[in-house]
């Protein structure tokens, strides 16, 4: 019966001039058409603007941007292989590095050829303390970007070039293999930093992860209205002896 | 959380409300003296209402006819519908969706707690709560179908809670290709349960449908290395107490084999 009402609902709804177009209009939402409208309704229900659900949503985002921030230290620690792109030499060589478990230093070195997995911190010889570093740069303000030569001209390798800054003016410099690395490794030094991320990958993994959660959280919620303002808070009762109401 | 399979067979004639979570049940009465009660489920109130069947026999009270009527109302499920900031020590936060669990009552406030936090215990406004109210009529062993509570519904949505915590942890491991398998498969799940609970599927389709969820359930289940339900050909589960142990084994094989044939399916 559910259906067949929504049928004429809708149909009405399309405001047909005559009897016939109401009865074509009707022909038009099949039972099959109205169970594939109801389920595009459905993916589109967190679109839906209602103010607890907004509530709800801000309360969600900082606990799901500490599960990124956690992703993020991980693949630090797991490190990874970079070119060291050079304008003299005609082969690129390869360089790897990776965060400490504690994820209090940088551990990095020269590597001969690309490793087949991770590379272990020991065989890495040099080391960067994370607090030493000031800060982390992108693009063209890099400096390796700033030397004249070939590479200024690549502007994908523009896209993949960050620098760490330690010291006063020491720089660490950066070419990452692809933009899921450079995005992977610009946020995780930001949050080694305290500051925010932004890479364009954390704003699709907040969303995939946001939108699964507020999902299982509306579950039940999926027949019932809810209300446009919160409801009427009643008066503090009488007293706190809470008795089971058989009446 | 299993569900079992279940059909009505009770006696008593009242308006109750039960929270089994902690077995506070006042007796019901025969006759006009009302109660109102809040069950978490289908299960639970079965639960409740057969040890009250079973306790009237033992105590040879009045003789239980398997044929007698159950007419009831029930609440079942309560949900917040808006968030709640509490406002006094004794009060409870809800955040919108929450499922709680009712203790008591007193002057449009209730005492309870929330599935997410069990272990606070609180006060909050009535106004606050939906009380999804299903009406339950039985003759004998005839089964009522609730369609939002129907056991394998509750059973998707814990099994959901669970595959997406699991699913966050794959995430923040970075172990990519099972978190999109499963972020594939929780999808499905969410759409199917939707499609049960809109009550619009006509009788056949709620038949295939129920099998393929209970598929899915077990394929992923499967694959994640958690405990494998065992199932009768609906897709129902069986209950252990009440199946035969060839039976049990029966049902398991079949339902172990078809997990492998599903999984050899995937791999070619």
């Amino acid at each position: 019966m559910q259906v067949v009402r929504e049928q004429i609902m809708r149909a009405l709804s399309l405001k047909p001039n005559s009897l016939d177009q109401f009865k074509s209009r009707l022909q038009n939402l099949s039972y099959t058409e109205i169970l594939k409208i109801r389920q595009s309704e459905r993916m589109n229900q967190e679109d839906f603007q209602s103010r607890p659900i907004l509530e709800l949503r801000e309360k969600i985002q900082p606990e799901i941007m500490e599960l990124i921030k956690q992703q993020r230290l991980n693949r630090l620690c797991e490190g990874t292989c970079f070119r060291k792109i050079s304008s003299r030499r005609r082969q690129d060589k390869f360089w790897y590095c990776r965060l400490s478990p504690n994820h209090k230093v940088l551990h990095y070195g020269d590597l001969e050829e690309s490793p087949q997995g991770e590379v272990p911190h020991d065989s890495l010889q040099d080391k960067l303390p994370v607090a030493d570093i000031k800060a982390v740069i992108t693009g063209k303000d890099c400096p390796h970007m700033k030397e004249k030569g070939a590479l200024k001209q690549n502007k994908e390798v523009l896209e993949l070039a960050f620098s760490v800054l330690y010291e006063s003016d020491e720089y660490l410099n950066f070419i990452a293999p692809d933009k899921h690395e450079y995005c992977v490794w610009t946020d995780g030094l930001n949050a080694l930093l305290g500051k925010e991320m932004t890479s364009d990958y954390t704003k699709t993994d907040m969303d995939t992860l946001l939108s699964m959660e507020m999902k299982l959280r509306l579950l039940d919620l999926e027949n019932i209205q809810i209300p446009e303002a919160p409801p009427p808070i009643p008066k503090e009762p009488s007293n706190y002896d809470f008795v089971y109401d058989c009446n | 959380m299993r569900c079992d399979a279940f059909s009505l067979n009770s006696v008593a004639s009242h308006h109750f409300l039960l929270d089994s979570h902690h077995g506070l049940a006042a007796t019901p009465l025969l006759g006009p003296r009302r109660c109102v009660k809040f069950v978490n489920g289908p299960l639970s109130l079965l639960a409740w209402l057969e040890a009250d069947v079973k306790g009237k026999r033992e105590m040879g009270g009045k003789k239980v006819l398997p044929s007698a009527t159950l007419v009831g109302e029930v609440i079942l499920c309560p949900l917040a519908i808006y968030n709640y900031d509490p406002r006094g020590e004794q009060q409870l936060r809800l955040q919108v969706g929450d499922t709680v669990h009712i203790l008591e009552k007193l002057e449009g406030w209730y005492r309870g707690y929330t599935l997410r936090k069990k272990a606070q215990k609180g006060i909050f406004p009535a106004s606050y709560i939906h009380l999804k109210e299903a009406t339950v009529e039985g003759i004998g062993q005839q089964e009522i179908i609730i369609p939002a509570d129907l056991p394998l519904v509750q059973e998707t949505g814990a099994t959901l809670r669970e595959w997406v915590q699991i699913w966050q942890k794959l995430y923040v491991a970075n172990k990519i290709t099972l978190f999109r398998s499963l972020q594939q498969m929780a999808y499905s799940l969410i759409e199917y349960r939707s499609q049960i609970v809109s009550g619009t599927l006509p009788k056949d389709d709620l038949v295939e449908l129920k099998k393929k969820v209970a598929a899915k359930i077990d394929y992923g289940n499967r694959i994640l290395g958690l405990d494998l339900v065992v199932r009768d050909e609906a897709g129902n589960t069986l209950d252990p107490d009440r199946t035969s142990t060839v039976s049990l084994f029966r049902a398991h094989e079949t339902a172990s084999r078809s997990v492998d044939d599903r999984i050899q399916e995937e791999k070619a």
